[in-house]
């Protein structure tokens, strides 16, 4: 009891860091109650739109875009860097990597003078590794760190090509434009780790043969060890990590078994697209969005309305398909506050990118201003109805 | 502060409500705060309102302003802790109607501040920490209102 107590007040009274602030050479976006948004801005391919909604007391999902030189030398190459990070069981694992994962992509580039899914990976690897020293840090006086997690969605687009990685449940969609009957169709690009998806059940299933309860159908959820819903992600350590899965950490995530493997990877799925002409732009997205709207429902939305405004227009929809799952108005919605506000949606992160085939063609040698923006802007004190992160939240990605 | 027998008092009461919801076939229930069954159709609710179910199914529109409730955003935490967050369909409380009425008459009344706490603690050791086996040791307090 006195434990809990602890951990409240120290949750309430977190140093908070001027982490919000954004530094780049871009202005900010615009709070609005628990959304943030930036409606419109210009990155090294072409405009892009950005919005974020808060339902957790403290946001768990991060999200940047960098653009121009992605590369710590002059020479670049210069593109389009964005990453979506949907934190679980609390912010720290998204936060860090929002801190972090770009500057490894950029020593990385810089190694190898060129980009590639090979600097991808390392950047991920080296955010994963970086994370790990913190929970060792901070693990005597913090054990819950070791149950903070999440997932992790990055696209880069340079040189004509689009990367994509992804970690968890995050999705990357490609809206790309059919000249015969002018449509603009939904190309899922990045591959999803959910155990709510049977292949990836499989998988789990293949790496550890000798566990058969390695997922489990919980309230009719499947989750990883009926505890995570998300197979890979960064953090997690109490599931990769044997000598965190004991005391001091709460019984709740400690498992019976000890284990010899890790239970979640790390390791990112990558794809690299060539981008044609046609198409137009990618929506990046926390399965927040997902879990209301379908992919060709989020592509059309973008496709029928002006670009400007495309993120914000995106959320809208999926808190009013959230509002009528509830049997509520959308007006009403908007009204709670967050903490409680989780119970009606998840936090929502949605950045469209979109691609001028002018632009994208052409050399990523060419100069262009950096530009950094984060999404998320709210830097209130912790509320006094709301109750402060308790680590009771873990586990529900 | 509330005296130990008035509480005891207050237990006694909750675990009587608790055994008579196990037992209870569901009545149709009408009271004025709530919207009428309506199975054909689920309308919107009024502005200002949210709908939440209760284990037994009943829906239960309720204005706002109960969502500050500690009593109510502790079921809501139980809900949580028992069937994780669900974005699909609407908001299931792992109580009974029995004692969701019981609730939404207190928050009514405007129950005094001690009482609440009172009932928070019982709802906390019995049921919350069962659950998610979060205070160990928890288990051997007397359960208040299991079961429900």
């Amino acid at each position: 009891m006195l434990s809990e107590l602890m951990n409240y007040l120290r949750a309430c009274f977190r140093p908070r860091s001027n982490r919000y602030v954004h530094t780049g050479s871009d202005a900010g976006g615009r709070q609005d109650g628990l959304l943030w948004y930036k409606d419109s801005g210009q990155h090294f391919n072409g405009e892009f739109s950005m919005a974020v909604v808060q339902a957790n007391n403290l946001l768990e999902d991060q999200s940047q875009i960098e653009s121009g030189n992605l590369s710590l030398h002059e020479s670049g190459p210069c593109g389009t860097f964005v990453g979506v990070y949907d934190g679980h069981g609390g912010p720290e694992t998204s936060r860090f990597i929002n801190d972090h994962l770009f500057q490894h992509l950029k020593r990385f580039t810089s190694e190898q003078q060129s980009m590639s899914a090979d600097v991808i990976r390392k950047a991920f690897q080296a955010t994963e590794e970086g994370f790990l020293s913190v929970v060792t840090r901070q693990w005597p006086m913090k054990p819950q760190i070791a149950a903070v997690g999440s997932c992790c969605l990055v696209g880069v687009v340079c040189g004509g090509f689009l990367y994509i990685a992804n970690l968890g449940d995050s999705r990357a969609v490609l809206g790309r434009a059919v000249k015969a009957t002018g449509e603009v169709l939904a190309i899922q690009l990045s591959s999803e780790h959910n155990a709510c998806i049977e292949s990836v059940r499989q998988e789990l299933h293949s790496l550890h043969p000798d566990d058969s309860n390695i997922v489990v159908l919980k309230h009719n959820v499947w989750r990883v060890k009926g505890l995570i819903q998300v197979s890979r992600s960064i953090g997690d350590v109490y599931l990769k990590k044997a000598e965190f899965n004991r005391e001091p950490l709460y019984v709740k995530f400690r498992l019976r078994e000890p284990f010899t493997r890790p239970i979640l990877s790390s390791e990112p799925s990558i794809s690299v697209h060539q981008l044609q002409p046609h198409d137009q732009f990618v929506i990046f997205a926390s399965d927040g969005l997902w879990e209301h709207l379908s992919n060709q429902e989020a592509v059309d939305l973008v496709k029928n309305h002006p670009r400007s405004g495309s993120a914000r227009r995106l959320v809208k929809a999926a808190l009013q398909e959230a509002a009528k799952k509830r049997e509520m108005r959308y007006s009403d919605l908007k009204k709670i506050d967050r903490g409680v506000r989780r119970h009606f949606h998840d936090d929502i992160t949605v950045i469209v990118v979109f691609l001028d085939s002018n632009l994208v063609s052409r050399a990523s040698s060419v100069k262009c201003p950096n530009l950094s923006v984060r999404g998320g802007g709210i830097n209130l004190p912790p509320n006094s109805l709301a109750p402060c992160a308790t680590p009771t939240e873990a586990g529900n990605p | 502060m509330i005296s130990p027998k008035k509480l005891i008092r207050m237990a006694r009461k909750w675990q009587k409500l608790a055994v008579l919801s196990r037992k209870r076939i569901s009545i149709p229930r009408t009271t004025e705060d709530m919207d009428a069954e309506n199975s054909s159709k689920l309308s919107m609710v009024d502005k200002g309102h949210f709908v939440i179910y209760t284990e037994d199914q009943k829906r239960f529109v309720m204005p706002l302003a109960y969502l500050n409730n500690d009593i109510l955003r502790k079921l809501f935490k139980m809900s949580e802790e028992e069937f994780g967050l669900s974005s699909n369909g609407p908001i299931i409380l792992p109580c009974d109607s029995t004692l969701m009425e019981y609730v939404v008459m207190l928050i009514r009344r405007g129950i005094a501040k001690d009482l609440e706490k009172a009932l928070l603690k019982s709802v906390d050791t019995s049921r919350c920490s069962l659950s998610s086996s979060f205070h160990q040791g928890d288990a051997s307090h007397p359960s208040l209102i299991c079961g429900y």
